[in-house]
């Protein structure tokens, strides 16, 4: 167990400073510089900065220390925002993001739950289907702009976006988040509930003259979660990248959107800093969702 | 049934009290649209605009630029420049304290402007500095700080010795870059302006609180400011819209008439010190030599179309580099003109069955692409030129145009740093690092010089007027339109004044409901 533990952490590792190391030729590759500026700076000022962040040493030495201060817990400075390390950057938006995906994760479960379970019932399965259907296929770009102009615009019920103490603000962004991965997780579930449900174990609860409400309950849905617990890290990995769109849409200051600015300004440390971030996060949901699938279905282990 | 009523009542106030809970509600905190992320709140290594109208709340340089684009004293009572224009003398207000209480003296400005220029600051507007004495050499790592031409004859009184005569030093001396400014953490840092920093939250706000200490010109009237990020022009609109901003940044591109009917009074629109224009590879054919060819381009282009229906957003049609103040009649493109440009494109050597094959940058974006795509319409109509757009990402974009190896024609565009037309020529030198266009001219660089040292305004004036004149005589760049600036302001929200640098300190706002006397 603990070997196979151990391996699994190399793997985590490995595939991270893969990123990292894809990441940093990419920024490197990619034309124009974190000072090109509309206003270039004298270039006595320009060598200067690049001589104090080390960008006038050959690339391996810049990944080296980087690695290096990376692995003293060092992110490194920001180069379009001096006023702040990589570290002081992420601190406040990781929280945010993880906040919100994980609020938009919990109602998107609550929601698909109940609503994978009214399968058994003549009639709502193609409703369901249909409603899955409709959640996947709108766009968050769409969907944001939409609900700012109803809610925001013309009712005035809820803020257009921004950050502050005001919970309101958490609303709509959650709204944006769960439609689509909701949609993913009713598609799962209801699929397995299809199969659950013209299985032998529902025809066994029947023959024992179970009530429908507790055939789909007790028994269907059970079985219908391994397929939908296998979406979940694909749901919440969708949940941490997509937060972008819906950061930036509404103008909240969380990692997605730090990202974005970051790439636009070539702020390379921040880049990478944000990067790793992500990368560690996709790595632990996906081995908290291999546990949490093992958990949920002994076969897989015992298979193993 | 009276008491199932009364509940419900009660949950719909709750719920209601909890989701319309909208921040202007609360309290009177003043919340502006502030454009991108402001790049650093410490003056001197500041480059963005949205850091410096931040900046110009939390610091008072010895002068500001006021509504009318003057140049007038601000933490200085007065200043006045001896007869060789050589010596400048700044007399501060008395009275005046940091934030912490201490007190504000000449050493401090001149501790300052030692900062700006010491090249280990990395000061990216340090360059605006140089006609200091000992200015350039301290920049180039050379000199050393006392050497600089700063004297403290007392505590009230900074005189700065030139290298040069600077008509424009007072006005350089507005910049964020002369700012007062004493180290710290971000959170405790003292500030001498009409506000203090109270919280920032990167992407986010900028949260300001009134500085009680104040002693200047102009005490704030609003408790607590907060500028908001909001790059994004049409989210910013929104937020306006829902009641979250009391002033935006900007609106979004072309949609003034549509706004002005739904805003009306709300909408303020004015002439801003700052041009768009095309340049020209001068350093390469098709352009290099090709005198005809690019006056060509220019005449054929029906300037009042493109921004009565393009750009559409109240901008000035421009045939010159520096915007006319205030705003003046705007030239239009009579049938001679497009005459004339057919005789010059035949002239430059092209024609009908050689048509000219163009490539036109410009950054990614919606308005940019919309003047390129009017641009080329016009070109390809009056001419035949066969234009190619390509767009690039800012960075990629900026970094081509100053190497000047594959542009033809591109984007340009300068927000003066100052009201004085020397602001947008000075990049047209031959040795300047904003020369992208390439523009070699011996007779232009000596008008320049010669007038950034003249002391006689109208000698200056003059000078000037030729530098541009030769500029555009040798078509160096493709004139288009003069900015403008552009705002909603909240009905609630008073003492809003257009500004040709769009400068729009806080001090100057108050809530109309406020006793508008300071």
């Amino acid at each position: 167990m603990m070997v196979a533990l151990g391996k699994r952490l190399a793997a985590s590792g490995l595939a991270i400073l893969t990123v990292l190391l894809l990441s940093f030729a990419l920024l490197k590759l990619a034309p124009g510089g974190p000072f090109d500026n509309e206003r270039d700076a004298p270039v006595a000022v320009i060598e200067r900065l690049e001589a104090q962040y080390g960008l006038d040493r050959p690339w391996p030495e810049q990944l080296g220390s980087y690695l290096a201060g990376v692995l003293r817990g060092d992110l490194g400075p920001s180069y379009q925002y001096p006023d702040y390390s990589v570290a002081e950057l992420i601190a406040p938006a990781l929280p945010l993001t993880l906040g919100l995906g994980g609020s938009a994760l919990l109602i998107a479960i609550a929601l698909a739950l109940p609503l994978a379970a009214m399968a058994g019932v003549r009639g709502w399965r193609t409703v369901l289907h249909t409603l899955a259907a409709a959640l996947l296929t709108v766009p968050k770009f769409v969907l944001a702009p939409l609900l700012i102009l109803l809610f925001a615009v013309q009712l005035q019920w809820l803020p257009a976006g921004g950050w502050g103490s005001d919970p309101a603000q958490w609303v709509l962004p959650v709204i944006t988040l769960v439609a689509p991965q909701l949609g993913v997780l009713l598609s799962a579930l209801l699929q397995g509930m299809d199969q659950a449900l013209a299985g032998d174990a529902v025809a066994a609860a029947r023959a024992r003259g179970l009530s429908e409400r507790r055939i789909r309950w007790r028994h269907a849905l059970p079985l219908a979660l391994p397929l939908a617990a296998a979406c979940l890290p694909t749901v919440a990995i969708a949940l941490l990248t997509g937060s972008a769109i819906v950061e930036q849409v509404f103008g909240l200051p969380g990692l997605g959107r730090l990202l974005v600015q970051a790439a636009i300004n070539r702020d390379y440390t921040l880049v990478l800093g944000c990067v790793l971030t992500v990368a560690v996060i996709v790595a632990a949901v996906n081995l908290l969702a291999e546990a949490i699938t093992r958990w949920l279905d002994p076969r897989i282990s015992a298979g193993q | 049934m009276v008491c199932a009523m009364a509940f419900k009542h009660l949950i719909q106030r709750l719920l209601l009290g909890l989701i319309l809970s909208t921040p202007l509600a609360a309290e009177p905190v003043l919340e502006r649209g502030n454009g991108p992320e402001p790049d650093s709140l410490d003056p001197h290594r500041a480059q963005g605009l949205s850091a410096h109208q931040i900046l110009r709340d939390l610091y008072e340089g010895l002068t500001r630029i006021d509504a009318n684009g003057h140049t007038v004293p601000a933490a200085a009572e007065r200043f006045e420049v001896d007869e060789s224009g050589l010596r400048w003398c700044f007399v501060l207000r008395t009275g005046l304290r940091w934030s912490d209480g201490q007190a504000l003296t000449s050493a401090d400005f001149a501790a300052a402007l030692r900062r700006a220029l010491d090249p280990n600051t990395l000061a990216p507007y340090a360059s605006l500095l140089e006609p200091l004495r000992g200015a350039p050499e301290m920049l180039s790592g050379a000199g050393d700080a006392a050497s600089l031409g700063l004297q403290m004859p007392d505590e009230q009184t900074l005189c700065t010795e030139l290298q040069r005569p600077t008509p424009d030093w007072a006005a350089r001396l507005a910049l964020p870059v002369a700012m007062p400014f004493r180290d710290g953490e971000l959170d405790q840092r003292p500030f001498n302006g009409p506000y203090v920093l109270e919280a920032a939250r990167p992407q986010s706000h900028v949260l300001l609180r009134r500085n009680a200490a104040y002693a200047g010109s102009r005490p704030a009237r609003i408790e607590r400011v907060r500028f908001h990020v909001t790059p994004d022009a049409a989210a910013e609109l929104n937020r306006y819209a829902a009641g979250e901003l009391h002033l935006t940044e900007t609106l979004p591109p072309g949609q003034l008439a549509g706004l002005r009917e739904r805003y009306a009074e709300q909408i303020r629109v004015g002439p801003a010190y700052a041009s768009y224009y095309y340049g020209y590879n001068l350093t390469k054919p098709p352009f290099a030599g090709n005198l005809a060819l690019r006056q060509a381009l220019s005449l054929a282009l029906d300037r009042e179309v493109l921004t009565r229906y393009i750009s559409a957003g109240g901008e000035l049609p421009l045939n010159r580099l520096v915007p006319p103040l205030p705003s003046a009649a705007a030239g239009d493109v009579p049938a001679q003109q497009r005459e004339l440009a057919k005789q010059r494109y035949r002239q430059a050597g092209y024609g009908e069955h050689n048509p000219l094959r163009v490539e036109l940058r410009y950054n990614t974006g919606l308005s940019h692409r919309r003047m390129a795509l009017a641009v080329a319409a016009q070109w390809r109509e009056v001419l035949g030129v066969q234009t190619v757009l390509r767009h690039e990402e800012w960075k990629v974009f900026v970094s081509n145009r100053r190497a000047r190896r594959v542009t033809e024609v591109f984007r340009a565009g300068w927000v003066a740093d100052y009201v004085d037309p020397i602001s947008f020529l000075e990049g047209f030198v031959s040795d300047s690092p904003l020369n992208a266009v390439g523009y070699r001219s011996e007779d232009y660089d000596r008008l320049i010089r010669r007038a950034g040292a003249e002391i006689v305004p109208s000698e200056r004036a003059k000078l000037v007027h030729q530098a541009e004149a030769l500029l555009l005589a040798d078509q160096a760049i493709l004139p288009i339109y003069a900015y403008t600036s552009k705002h909603l302001v909240s009905p609630a929200l008073c003492g809003f004044q257009i500004h040709p640098l769009d400068h729009h300190p806080s001090a100057e706002l108050y809530f109309c409901d406020q006793e508008s006397a300071p």
